[in-house]
């Protein structure tokens, strides 16, 4: 066994995880989500890693998750600069307020509390987003609401989903140290 | 202590204050909004998601494929439906370049009409005309296409007029075999197109494919219009007469424009056919 890291290199391993994971996710979005997307609204799992961070490190940190990875979708995306780091630092800033001290993985939340930090944090940020990107000449109040309705409820499956496939893994790393 | 309890109170909201700052400055980059300084970020990253969903380009996204399936069925009953009406226009084109053809070689005037309905397979079977009293219609007329002789004016309104084509159990017209000129009398016997022609002598040769045309015995119709072609010759047993088989030139079922001759059949002839000459006599 070697020796454990120091605590300033431990957080930078951990930052560089995380932008790691930012950009992985920034990629997956841009060009997976696109093609799984139904009448043209696609899953947000970058919610799903600001998130994680939320929950880990609370508020804060979390609103700071949001902003930078908002940003970044905002740099590479055609369109108004601010409006998906806007919503995306409320998503994470209500998510960190469900933060617990000392919660090292949010997968070990109990199933029902993790899937209505995500719906809420999720219908923040798709009420925000969509608010700032309609406008609201442009569409009904109706239409709105089922938008933000339809996107909440996908991103909130699609990340289900991969809480689900990352607690099995994780699952699977325990019992075989085991 | 003023001071402390300053700083107490901005670390208790400490997380409040960086939320708002950081909502500032995306609205605050939301107003600059300086596209000319991402537009190479942009491009960059435009070029490389093209590159990755180029090379993810065959995972299917069943969404996107139905869509584009309902899309292309929309788009198939679409031009199925051009397809059809440009073929209507045609066929109407044809009618009318015929029709006006029939100006160039017809005796008669003739008024053009489109049929606005017409019954077929009927015991006695008509068509309405868009033409009437108004435009010149009697009752009598000739009826014809660029094919030939389709029918007479029945009835005529002031705007309307009702056709009674020769698929009519009750229309008999005197007709001639053009090239040996034999003279018969044309029955519809109910087949929708087939018409028998009767009264042939069988020692008078008749061929299929001969064409058959209205015959001057009768003022009914002028006479050398084309009613129809023969299609079968058979000798009837014992008779002394063909059984004939004549198909009009055309199908009464297409029929769309159509030609009415001014030609009235003079009362006082008609009265002396109908009372001397009229089959079954």
């Amino acid at each position: 066994m070697g020796p454990s890291p120091l605590p300033g290199v431990h957080i930078w391993l951990r930052l560089i995880g995380y932008g790691i994971a930012a950009l992985c996710g920034v990629v997956i979005q841009l060009v997976l989500m696109p093609s799984v997307a139904i009448g043209g609204i696609a899953p947000d799992v970058l919610l799903v890693i600001i998130l994680w961070i939320a929950l880990r490190h609370g508020p804060v940190a979390g609103a700071l998750a949001g902003f930078i990875i908002g940003l970044l979708v905002d740099a590479v995306l055609p369109g108004a600069l601010g409006i998906n780091s806007f919503a995306k630092t409320v998503a994470g800033f209500v998510g960190g307020l469900f933060a617990e001290p000392g919660l090292d993985n949010p997968l070990t939340l109990p199933w029902l509390r993790l899937s209505a930090i995500l719906a809420l944090s999720s219908a923040v940020q798709h009420l925000l987003y969509y608010a700032l990107l309609l406008h609201p000449l442009d569409v009904s109040l109706g239409s709105f609401l089922l938008t933000v309705a339809g996107a909440t409820g996908y991103s909130l499956v699609v990340g289900a989903l991969i809480a689900m496939v990352a607690k099995l893994w994780r699952g699977r790393d325990t019992i075989s140290e085991q | 202590m003023r001071l402390q309890r300053v700083v107490v109170l901005v670390l208790r909201i400490r997380s409040y204050i960086v939320l708002t700052a950081l909502l500032l400055a995306s609205l605050a980059l939301m107003q600059v909004d300086d596209a000319a300084s991402l537009r190479g970020l942009r491009a960059l990253a435009v070029v490389g998601i093209g590159v990755v969903q180029k090379l993810l380009g065959g995972i299917p996204n069943p969404w996107l494929l139905h869509r584009e399936n309902e899309l292309l069925h929309r788009l198939n009953v679409e031009l199925l439906l051009e397809v059809s009406r440009l073929r209507r226009m045609q066929a109407e084109n044809e009618q009318l370049r015929q029709l006006l053809g029939i100006r160039a070689e017809s005796p008669y005037e003739f008024i053009a009409a489109e049929v606005l309905g017409l019954t077929v397979g009927q015991l006695r079977n008509y068509a309405i005309l868009n033409r009437g009293a108004a435009d010149g219609l009697q009752i009598g007329m000739p009826v014809v296409t660029a094919a030939g002789l389709v029918g007479r004016i029945r009835e005529v309104s002031a705007h309307y007029a009702v056709v009674e084509l020769l698929e009519n159990r009750d229309v008999r017209v005197a007709v001639r075999l053009e090239g040996s000129g034999a003279e018969g009398i044309l029955v519809w016997e109910g087949s929708v197109g087939q018409f028998a022609l009767h009264y042939i002598p069988s020692s008078i040769p008749v061929q299929a494919g001969q064409l058959v045309v209205t015959s001057a015995s009768s003022d009914r119709f002028p006479p050398g219009i084309p009613v129809g072609v023969v299609q079968r010759v058979d000798r009837e047993a014992g008779s002394g007469f063909y059984r004939i088989l004549v198909t009009p030139r055309e199908p009464y079922q297409t029929l769309r424009y159509v030609a009415v001759l001014r030609h009235v059949p003079h009362p006082e002839r008609r009265l002396l056919e109908q009372r001397y000459l009229s089959p079954g006599r």
